[in-house]
C-alpha cells in the first residue's frame, strides 16, 4: 500500500505512463517469488509424471515473465491473471469432461491398463499354506513402488517389479535384511501413509515368483511379505492371463477395455446405464478390473435410444425444464407485483417493508431450503399443524414437485422485486404515470408500455435465472435430494433435476459412473447454451419492436 | 443508464406531480394505497414465517420440530409456535462445542473461501473487464464470445473432471489438494470469473471513454486510470460482483461436498445438513447454526443493500 501511494505522487509529477523504479523494483520481487514458486511447482510435477501440468506450469511462468516484463502487451497485463485460473480450472475441466464423456470412465475402469494387469494379480491371491515370512522393504523411483526383497533361506536380494524379479549385489543389508539400494528411496510407514498412490501401489505389487505355476511375492506389511497363489498367470511376452487350473486365456479386448475371453460378448449388455459387464451371457468372461478405452458415442446413443435410460432420462429432462421455466415465471411475476404495488408515493412505511422482504434472498439457501423441509414435515411440521391435515409434502411425486416450486418462488423472488423494481426506475416517469395511475385504462397502458420495455431490460436476467435454475443442485438436493423415488435412487426421482441425476451417477452410490455422467453434462451445456441462444435471439427482436 | 447509477435505491416513483389532497376518505385510501398495505404485509408474513419458526426451533431446548410446536396444537394455534415459549440457549452452546462436528472449523472455513473467492474474484475480473472494455487487441470479439460461452457451462458440470484433476493435485501438491480449503479456492477462482467478467465489462462500458482519455492526457498511466478512475466509477458493479460471488460460494454446495467431504473440516453448507439428514433430526443444533450461519450473508447484503438495485440492473442492460 505504502509504495503505490509513494508511485502515486512521482507519476503525477513526472507524468510517465510506464511508473517508476518502485514499481519496477516491486513488480520484479513479486514476479522472481512467482518464478521460485513455479519453478518448484514444475519440478514436483515433473517428479511425478503429471505431464499436463508440467505443459500448463511452463507455459504460464513463460507468459508471466513475457507479459510483465517487456513494454506494452497492456490487454495481456490485465488479462493473465484471471486467464490462467480460467484455464486450469474451468476450461481444462470442460474440455476434460467432453473428452471422458466418449469413454468408459467410471468403476471398473478407473486406472490405465497397467496397473489394471497389477490389480488383477494382486487381487485374485490366496495365502500358501506354510509359506515363509520373506523381509521386503518398498522402495520407491520416478513415481513406482518396487519391493525389495531379501531371500531368507540364502540371503540373496532382489528388485522385485509387477512384471520382473532381478538380483541385486549393491543393496545396504542390516542384519543380513536389505533396507536400500542405490537409485531408489525406501519408503518408511508414514511415507506410504501419507501418499495414497504409493500405499495403493504397494498394495497391489505383486511380484512374479513362479508365475506359471501361478506363485507370487505380495507385501503383508511394510516390511514382511510373503509368497501367495493365483490361480491367474500373466504372461508379460503375450499380454494374457491364462487361468493355471482350467487353461482359459484372457486377452486384452481394447473395445471395453477388459481382459476378455473368446466368448465374451461385447453387444449382450443389461443393467442402467447398459453395460456388457453386467449381462449374464458375460459372467466369468472377463477380469476386473478393466481400464478405460474409447468408445465413441456410445454414451450419448445409450443417452437418447436405449428404452431403460430413455424411461429414466425423459422424465427428468422434462422436469428440469418445468421447474426451471416454471419457476422463471413465478419468480419474476411475485417480483413484478410487489415492484408495482410499491409504485405509490404516497404508501407509507416502504423502506421497512422492502427491508423485511429482501430477507429471504440474504439468508443462506442451506438455512432457508432445510427449514422449508422441516416445515413440510408430513409429521412434525407446521404446514400440516396449522392445516390440520398429515399431507405428506416431500413423499408424493406430485406435490414434492409443487413443494419445490413453491419453495424456489419464496426464496428467489425478491430478486426480481430489486431488479424489476430498478428496471422501472430507469422507464421514463410520463410514461409510468399513465400505467399507474387509473384502473383500465392504466393496465392498458402498463401491458402495452411499459412492460416491453421492462422485459427489454431483464430479458438477460431472466435468461440467466433460467440456467441457474435448470441447474439448481443446491435447492434440490437440500429439500427433497431428487426425490421420492419410486425405484432404486440410480433410476432418479420425481425431482431430479438433470444436474442432481448426474451428480448422482457419477458419485452418488458405490458404483461410479463418471463417463456416462459426463455424456449428460455436455448435454446439459447444449440445452441450456441452446435456451439462452434462443432466449437473447427473442430479447433482440424485442428491441428493434421497441425502437 | 448512468443516470440512475448515481441515484441511490428508489424508495419511490420520483416523476409524479404532487396532487393537493392533505386527507382522503377512507374509500379513497383503500383503492389508492390500502390494498398495497395489505398485500405488502401478506408478503410480510409470508417472509417472515419461516425465519420467526427457525428462531423458535433454535431457542427451544429439547431441540426437535415437535418439541418447537407441539403436535396438539393445530389450526391457527400452531401459528403461536413462532413466538418462542421455551427461550434457551443450549441449543447454540451445543453446536459450538460439538467435536465430532465442528462448527466453528466449518464458519472458519467457509467464511475464509467466500471471502478470499469474492475479493480476488471481484479484482480479476475488473481487470478482465477493463482490458474488454478499453483495449482494443486482436481476439478481442472471439474472447467475449468464449465468455458468453463458459457462462453456459458452471463448473457444477465438470466436477467428475475437477475430481480426477484434484487425485491428481492431492498426489503431487497435498497442499492445495483433496480435503484443504485452499483447493476448493481455487476451485472456485476459475469458475467464478467467466460469469463475471462479462458481467462488469458491460458496467464498464457505461462509464464514457471521455473520462480515461482525459486522464490520458493528463499524463496518467493506464494503472492509476483502472485503480483510481475506473474501479472508483464502477463501484456498484464491484460491489454487486462482490455480493454475488460471496453469496453464491457460501451456499455452493455440490462441489464443497466433494472436494472437502470430511464432516471435521467442510463447509457449512455441507457440515450444516449433516444434522438433518438420514436418520439425524437435530433441528434445535441445525437452526442455531443455521441462524449463526447468516450473519456474515446478512452484514454483507446490508453494506451492498445500497448498490444492488443499480448494480444488478446495470450490467444486465447494457450486455
Amino acid at each position: 500500500m505504502s509504495t503505490s501511494s509513494l508511485t502515486e505522487g512521482k507519476a503525477r509529477t513526472r507524468a510517465f505512463p510506464s511508473g517508476s523504479l518502485q514499481v519496477w523494483l516491486l513488480k520484479l520481487i513479486v514476479l522472481g517469488l512467482i518464478d521460485a514458486l513455479g519453478i518448484w511447482a514444475v519440478a514436483k510435477a515433473y517428479a511425478a509424471g503429471w505431464w499436463v501440468a508440467v505443459a500448463f506450469l511452463a507455459v504460464v511462468l513463460v507468459a508471466l515473465n513475457v507479459v510483465y516484463f517487456q513494454k506494452g502487451a497492456l490487454p495481456w497485463k490485465y488479462l493473465v491473471p484471471g486467464l490462467i485460473f480460467l484455464i486450469a480450472f474451468q476450461l481444462y475441466p470442460a474440455g476434460y469432461t467432453f473428452g471422458i464423456s466418449f469413454t468408459n470412465y467410471g468403476t471398473g475402469h478407473l486406472i490405465d491398463k497397467e496397473r489394471a494387469t497389477v490389480a488383477i494379480i494382486s487381487q485374485n491371491t490366496r495365502p500358501v499354506e506354510g509359506a515363509a515370512s520373506i523381509p521386503v522393504r518398498p522402495i520407491e523411483s520416478g513415481g513406482t513402488v518396487s519391493m525389495l526383497i531379501t531371500d531368507p533361506a540364502t540371503g540373496q536380494v532382489y528388485i522385485g517389479t509387477s512384471v520382473s524379479l532381478e538380483p541385486v549385489t549393491d543393496a545396504t543389508l542390516q542384519d543380513g535384511v536389505a533396507v536400500s539400494v542405490p537409485g531408489y528411496n525406501t519408503l518408511n510407514l508414514g511415507q506410504l501413509a501419507s501418499n495414497p498412490d504409493y500405499d495403493q501401489q504397494w498394495r497391489d505389487l505383486a511380484v512374479p515368483y513362479d508365475p506359471e505355476k501361478g506363485f507370487y511375492i505380495q507385501q503383508s506389511s511394510p516390511t514382511r511379505g510373503s509368497v501367495v497363489y493365483s490361480n491367474l498367470a500373466f504372461d508379460p511376452e503375450t499380454g494374457t492371463f491364462t487361468d493355471v487350473e482350467t487353461g482359459v486365456v484372457f486377452s486384452p479386448n481394447g473395445d471395453v477395455g477388459l481382459y476378455t475371453t473368446d466368448q465374451f460378448d461385447p453387444d449382450a449388455k443389461s443393467g442402467t446405464p447398459p453395460s456388457a459387464e453386467k449381462s449374464a451371457a458375460n459372467r466369468g468372461q472377463f477380469l476386473t478390473p478393466g481400464w478405460p478405452v474409447f468408445v465413441g458415442l456410445e454414451n450419448y446413443t445409450q443417452v437418447l435410444t436405449d428404452p431403460g435410460v430413455r424411461q429414466n432420462f425423459i422424465p427428468i429432462l422434462i422436469w428440469s425444464f418445468v421447474f426451471a421455466i416454471g419457476t422463471v415465471i413465478m419468480q419474476f411475476a411475485a417480483g413484478l407485483l410487489m415492484a408495482v404495488v410499491f409504485q405509490e408515493r404516497k404508501m407509507r412505511g416502504q423502506k421497512i417493508y422492502r427491508g423485511i422482504l429482501i430477507i429471504p434472498y440474504a439468508l443462506p439457501i442451506f438455512m432457508t431450503a432445510l427449514v422449508w423441509r422441516g416445515m413440510l414435515n408430513r409429521d412434525f411440521g407446521i404446514i400440516n399443524q396449522i392445516i390440520g391435515q398429515p399431507i405428506w409434502w416431500l413423499g408424493d411425486p406430485t406435490l414434492a414437485k409443487v413443494s419445490l416450486l413453491v419453495v424456489n418462488l419464496w426464496i428467489g423472488y425478491s430478486y426480481f422485486f430489486i431488479v424489476v423494481t430498478g428496471a422501472l426506475t430507469a422507464i421514463p416517469g410520463d410514461l409510468k404515470e399513465a400505467a399507474f395511475v387509473d384502473g383500465a385504462s392504466g393496465f392498458t397502458a402498463f401491458r402495452t408500455v411499459v412492460l416491453p420495455l421492462l422485459m427489454v431490460a431483464v430479458s438477460p436476467l431472466l435468461i440467466a435465472s433460467f440456467s441457474f435454475n435448470f441447474n439448481n443442485y443446491t435447492l434440490v438436493t437440500l429439500l427433497t435430494d431428487g426425490g421420492p423415488f419410486a425405484g432404486s435412487p440410480i433410476d432418479g426421482g420425481a425431482t431430479d433435476l438433470l444436474i442432481t441425476y448426474t451428480y448422482r451417477l457419477a458419485f452418488g452410490t458405490a458404483e461410479q459412473f463418471l463417463a456416462f455422467a459426463s455424456a449428460i453434462s455436455m448435454l446439459i451445456f447444449v440445452i441450456v447454451a441452446g435456451v439462452s441462444a434462443y432466449g437473447f435471439r427473442l430479447t433482440k427482436k424485442l428491441e428493434e419492436i421497441k425502437a | 443508464m448512468s443516470d440512475t447509477a448515481t441515484k441511490a435505491a428508489p424508495s419511490s416513483t420520483g416523476d409524479k406531480p404532487l396532487r393537493a389532497a392533505p386527507r382522503m376518505s377512507f374509500g379513497r385510501w383503500v383503492t389508492t394505497v390500502g390494498w398495497r398495505h395489505a398485500i405488502a404485509l401478506i408478503a410480510v408474513f409470508l417472509a417472515m414465517f419461516p425465519v420467526l419458526y427457525i428462531i423458535n426451533v433454535s431457542l427451544n431446548p429439547v431441540g426437535s420440530l415437535s418439541a418447537a410446536c407441539p403436535p396438539d396444537k393445530t389450526g391457527l394455534a400452531a401459528l403461536t409456535c413462532l413466538i418462542p415459549s421455551d427461550v434457551s440457549l443450549q441449543n447454540y452452546q451445543d453446536v459450538l462445542n460439538d467435536s465430532l462436528r465442528p462448527y466453528t472449523v466449518w464458519f472458519r472455513n467457509s467464511l475464509t473461501i467466500a471471502l478470499a473467492v469474492a475479493v480476488t474474484s471481484t479484482l480479476m475480473s475488473a481487470c478482465g473487464a477493463f482490458a474488454f472494455s478499453r483495449l482494443r487487441f486482436k481476439g478481442r470479439r472471439p474472447g467475449l464470445l468464449a465468455l458468453v460461452l463458459l457462462q453456459m457451462f458452471p463448473q457444477l458440470l465438470a466436477l467428475t473432471a475437477i475430481f480426477i484433476i484434484m487425485t491428481q493435485m492431492t498426489e503431487v501438491f497435498p497442499q492445495i489438494g483433496l480435503g484443504t480449503i485452499y483447493g476448493l479456492i481455487i476451485i472456485y477462482l476459475g469458475g467464478s470469473l467467466g460469469v463475471n467478467t462479462y458481467l462488469m465489462k458491460g458496467f464498464f462500458d457505461t462509464i464514457p471513454v471521455e473520462i480515461d482519455e482525459s486522464a490520458k492526457m493528463d499524463g496518467a498511466s493506464h494503472v492509476r486510470i483502472f485503480f483510481t478512475l475506473i474501479l472508483r466509477l464502477a463501484a456498484p458493479v464491484l460491489v454487486v460482483v462482490f455480493f454475488v460471488t460471496f453469496t453464491g460460494m457460501f451456499n455452493e454446495l455440490a462441489i464443497a461436498r466433494t472436494l472437502l467431504p470430511d464432516i471435521r473440516n467442510t463447509t457449512l453448507a455441507v457440515g450444516l445438513n449433516s444434522y438433518v439428514s438420514g436418520t439425524r433430526q437435530e433441528w434445535g443444533l441445525f437452526a442455531a447454526g443455521a441462524l449463526m450461519a447468516a450473519i456474515p450473508m446478512l452484514v454483507i447484503f446490508a453494506f451492498s443493500q445500497k448498490y444492488l438495485t443499480t448494480g444488478l440492473t446495470a450490467g444486465a442492460v447494457k450486455g
